[in-house]
């Protein structure tokens, strides 16, 4: 059953099916021509959406949909501008910098690509930057928001895997600080090449401080988010509902930018977002219920285990086909399916946990920036006006940083301490 | 065709045990097999039993707790230290009352074919043990979503709140919570006694696993096949009685070892402090609050 | 390309093309609003109702008791009314690298197979999950009181709706309603 299942599965994938539905039909499909009764699939679909720890999805999404809504994300860029402008490349560095910030409020790669590419590149591309570069600097650094917490991804796996969100919280803050670091050495080094221009802001340090004060709070929210979480204040969900009322209160008291009209259509577009994602974690769970019941994760998990006699060559073989399904495959359409398969193969070879999910999320994000289909490049090419072809040339830098990276937090436990 | 036969517990549990004993007792008696789908992987509970009664798996050892959420009855079981000891509690579910719960069950399409065990609760605090119903004055105590505890610990002066159980363990460590109340099995697996480890033996609730199939599904079976479930149940729960009692045994000595520290409370204060609690369910369910005290006498 | 074609219909047709493709878009952008409104009052309801409750535990330690069972009932019907927005606004994630690749005859080809294929697995759905309804009507939550088939019912409600907007879409796609063509091709993405 559980072959007839993937097979139908991948026919329909590729034939552009959207992807929870290409998973229903391979389990509805397998049912049916196995005879069984298809009744479990309302079930199943039903399940994950009776999880209460399920409800910091939506909440996560809202709060960073509220925060970006608003002016905040022009204190930020200043922010970023005042610390990093006065280099060679500077605008680049801001690009890279910004997104960590983003990160920190928003738990989505896409959210600030958008963004953050509408804020930078037209300038960018003003003071003489090549638009391909620009465009390449902002598919590629965005991604580091799914590291910095709050991460709907992070929370996606911690989910399916049954490891703590906050303890995947902490330990993405290195890879993703990591990630930036390596993403502005590569600015530098073709900001100098080519010449790019300085950007500092203007009027410097005196003339931001006012500004700054007004910030500071809305910077402050990762640190809540974390501080909350570390200590065992709160719990993820209730973190995520605070979140939520924090950045109503920012920008309705501080800011003065919320209004009912605001919070009607960051409402909508979390519910739709919510939707979206929900329905593939709907449809894996009918998936998960057939592969459970073949146990098939199991056999899977002996059969990597006999093949490759080394964990190293385990931990190699994941990365290739999360590499390869990347390039394709939405990051947590990706992290959904091959989770629970994953997190059995890698407890046999005595993977933490934590750390296979950063490995995880760190190399599907680099999908978001691959052709043929990905996200973040397909955004910031359409801002930048340039060609998909020419942004992914410019993208070589940035894909052996991150190739980089996620080598070093494969082999080294270290980088992902928690 | 396959049985398959759900429930929620991990290897090394003795419902996980119990359940494997089962399918080799059903296979024995039939000849046909059974498929054991564990460690939730159909579903949390509750949603065995959604499934039961649709005809998607064919059984399941459940809980009470989710049990009495169609049957309310099997929530009476619970009532505060209705049971002396064990043996009573199974001789009483094994008897008339698991009958009685077993013919309400009918109503919603489920059949109850027999009652495996849960455990007795206890209660864990942060720092200190509660020996008289006087300690519990005013304790914030975790309870789950169950009118029934929270009615014991209403009775007891302690003020009770429900919350999700994942939420549990950042609750007792931020101090929102003093304390909560479960079988040893569940406190240790949650290392819930690395937060709380001043653990007092109460034995306030008694907490029985029926064992449920879907009505539609044993009426379609024959009369022989209908005697391989219920005597493969009873068999297989026998076992299961006997690994719980004996690991919770073993378990308090693990737990010690890991830093807890147990001592007894005293049973006749909390019976008396927790009497109300049967004046207020024998106004709804008279009949059987009168016979659940007589078959827990002995009668 | 397109324009050639809708003229060979003859103009007897064309009133009848308007007026379905005229009640086609009416009714999505109807299920698309009604979803949006359970959607984010159920979302509100929740936010409120977890807030309070988080906020009277560490100030006055009590709680709102139903605050950690509400979900039960009104994630289900936020996550209903979130799938028939994306499924309206065709925000569902996809892989478009097969009609990317296609001339626009054979692309609208196969776009009109992948909503018939999302139609028969809606229904199918809706249809399959009628026991489980059944058995869910005798379930009721311990705190709230309420049956578990009021949740339940978001099930079947969102995929009923999504066949009719599947069905709206084949025909929109046969109609050759380009608007909608279009968003079918936007990539869309949650990361
Ligand atoms: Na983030
Ligand atoms: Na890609």
């Amino acid at each position: 059953m559980s072959a007839t299942m993937i097979w139908i599965f991948v026919l329909l994938l590729l034939g552009s099916v959207p992807v929870g539905f290409a998973i229903l039909g391979g389990v509805a499909g397998a049912l049916w021509l196995d005879g069984k009764s298809m009744a479990v699939l309302a079930q199943r679909l039903y399940s994950p959406t009776q999880s209460f720890p399920m409800l910091a999805i939506p909440f996560f999404i809202l709060a960073g949909n509220l925060m970006m809504s608003g002016r905040f994300g022009t204190y930020l860029v200043n922010i970023a501008r005042l610390l990093v402008g006065r280099f060679k490349g500077g605008m680049g560095q801001v690009s890279v910098l910004g997104s960590v910030m983003f990160g920190g409020v928003s738990g989505s790669a896409v959210a600030d690509a958008t963004a953050l590419g509408n804020a930078l590149i037209p300038v960018q591309k003003e003071s003489g930057y090549p638009p391909a570069f620009a465009a390449a600097v902002n598919a590629s650094s965005s991604t580091v928001s799914v590291l910095i917490p709050p991460s709907i991804p992070l929370i996606l796996y911690g989910l399916i895997a049954n490891v703590s969100i906050v303890n995947l919280f902490i330990a993405g803050i290195l890879p993703g600080v990591l990630l930036a670091v390596g993403m502005m050495g590569a600015v530098a080094v073709v900001g100098k090449r080519r010449n790019l221009p300085r950007a500092p802001l203007e009027g410097g340090f005196a003339a931001f401080k006012g500004q700054l004060f007004i910030a500071l709070p809305a910077m402050f929210m990762p640190i809540f988010v974390i501080g909350t979480l570390r200590f065992g204040i709160a719990t993820p969900t209730e973190v995520s509902v605070m979140a939520v009322a924090y950045a109503m209160a920012v920008s309705g008291i501080l800011y003065r930018d919320l209004s009912w009209r605001v919070l009607w259509e960051a409402s909508v577009a979390t519910v739709m977002m919510t939707g979206a994602v929900m329905i593939i974690i709907m449809a894996s769970s009918t998936m998960q219920w057939v592969l459970t019941l073949e146990r098939v994760p199991q056999f899977l998990a002996e059969w990597v285990s006999v093949t490759f006699s080394e964990p190293w060559m385990v931990i190699m073989a994941l990365n290739v086909v999360m590499l390869l399904i990347g390039t394709v495959l939405d990051l947590p359409a990706a992290v959904l399916l091959l989770g629970p398969i994953f997190v059995g193969i890698g407890q046999a070879i005595g993977l933490d946990p934590v750390q296979l999910g950063l490995m995880m999320v760190v190399n599907l994000s680099i999908g978001l920036y691959t052709p043929p289909v990905g996200t973040t490049l397909f955004i910031s090419s359409a801002i930048a006006r340039v060609g998909i072809g020419a942004t992914v040339k410019a993208l070589l830098p940035f894909y052996m940083v991150s190739l980089l990276v996620l080598l070093l937090i494969s082999y080294v436990p270290a980088l992902t301490w928690y | 065709e396959d049985v398959i036969f759900a429930h929620g517990e991990n290897p090394g549990n003795p419902r996980y045990i119990a359940a494997e004993k089962w399918a080799e007792l059903y296979t024995e008696c039939t000849g046909s097999s059974v498929n054991v789908a564990p460690s939730a992987t159909m579903g949390d509970d509750v949603e065995m039993l959604t499934s039961v009664g649709a005809g998607i798996i064919q059984i399941t050892a459940n809980s009470q707790g989710s049990f009495s959420q169609i049957v309310p009855e099997i929530g009476l079981l619970g009532l505060p230290f209705l049971f002396p000891d064990l043996e009573t509690a199974w001789a009483t579910v094994d008897g008339e009352v698991g009958d009685l719960i077993d013919e309400r069950a009918h109503e919603s399409g489920l059949k109850v074919v027999g009652y495996w065990d849960n455990g007795i609760r206890h209660i864990t605090h942060l720092s200190k043990h509660m020996l008289e119903p006087a300690d519990l004055a005013g304790m914030r105590i975790r309870t789950p979503p169950a009118e029934m505890t929270v009615d014991i610990f209403e009775a007891l002066g302690a003020s009770p709140a429900p919350l999700a159980w994942s939420e549990v363990p950042s609750a007792l460590q931020s101090g929102v919570f003093e304390g909560q109340e479960n079988p040893l099995t569940n406190i240790y697996f949650a290392k819930l006694h690395e937060i709380t480890p001043y653990i007092t033996i109460t034995g306030h609730m008694y907490e029985a696993s029926p064992v449920v199939v879907g009505l539609g599904w044993w009426e379609g079976l024959d009369e022989a096949t209908q005697t391989c479930v219920t005597d493969a149940t009873r068999e297989a729960g026998a076992l299961q009685r006997q690994l719980n009692k004996e690991g919770n045994e073993k378990l308090q000595a693990t737990m010690e070892e890991e830093g807890a520290i147990f001592a007894t409370a005293n049973r006749e204060a909390f019976v008396e402090a927790t009497a109300s609690v049967y004046d207020k369910y024998a106004e709804t369910y008279p009949e059987l609050v009168k016979a659940l005290r007589e078959a827990a006498q002995g009668q | 390309m397109s324009r050639s074609s809708s003229d060979a219909t003859g103009g007897r047709q064309r009133p009848l093309v308007h007026g379905l493709l005229k009640l086609c878009r009416g009714l999505t952008l109807g299920l698309d609003y009604s979803a949006r409104v359970i959607a984010v009052t159920a979302m509100a309801v929740m936010f409120t109702l977890l807030l309070m409750n988080v906020v009277l535990r560490y100030i006055f330690t009590t709680g709102i008791p139903m605050a950690y069972e509400i979900h039960a009932v009104l994630l289900p019907w936020l996550v209903a009314g979130g799938l028939v927005v994306a499924s309206a606004r065709n925000r569902n994630i996809a892989v478009t690298l097969l009609p990317d690749m296609m001339s626009p005859t054979a692309r609208r080809l196969v776009l009109m197979v992948v909503q018939g294929i999302v139609l028969l697995i809606a229904v199918s759905i809706v249809w399959s999950g009628q026991p489980i309804l059944r058995a869910s009507t005798f379930q009721s939550l311990s705190t709230l009181g309420v049956k578990q088939v009021w949740g339940y019912a978001s099930l079947p409600y969102s995929f009923a709706c999504i066949s009719v907007i599947a069905t709206c879409d084949l025909l929109r796609l046969i109609l050759r309603d380009e608007t909608l063509e279009e968003s079918l091709l936007t990539p869309t993405s949650l990361s």
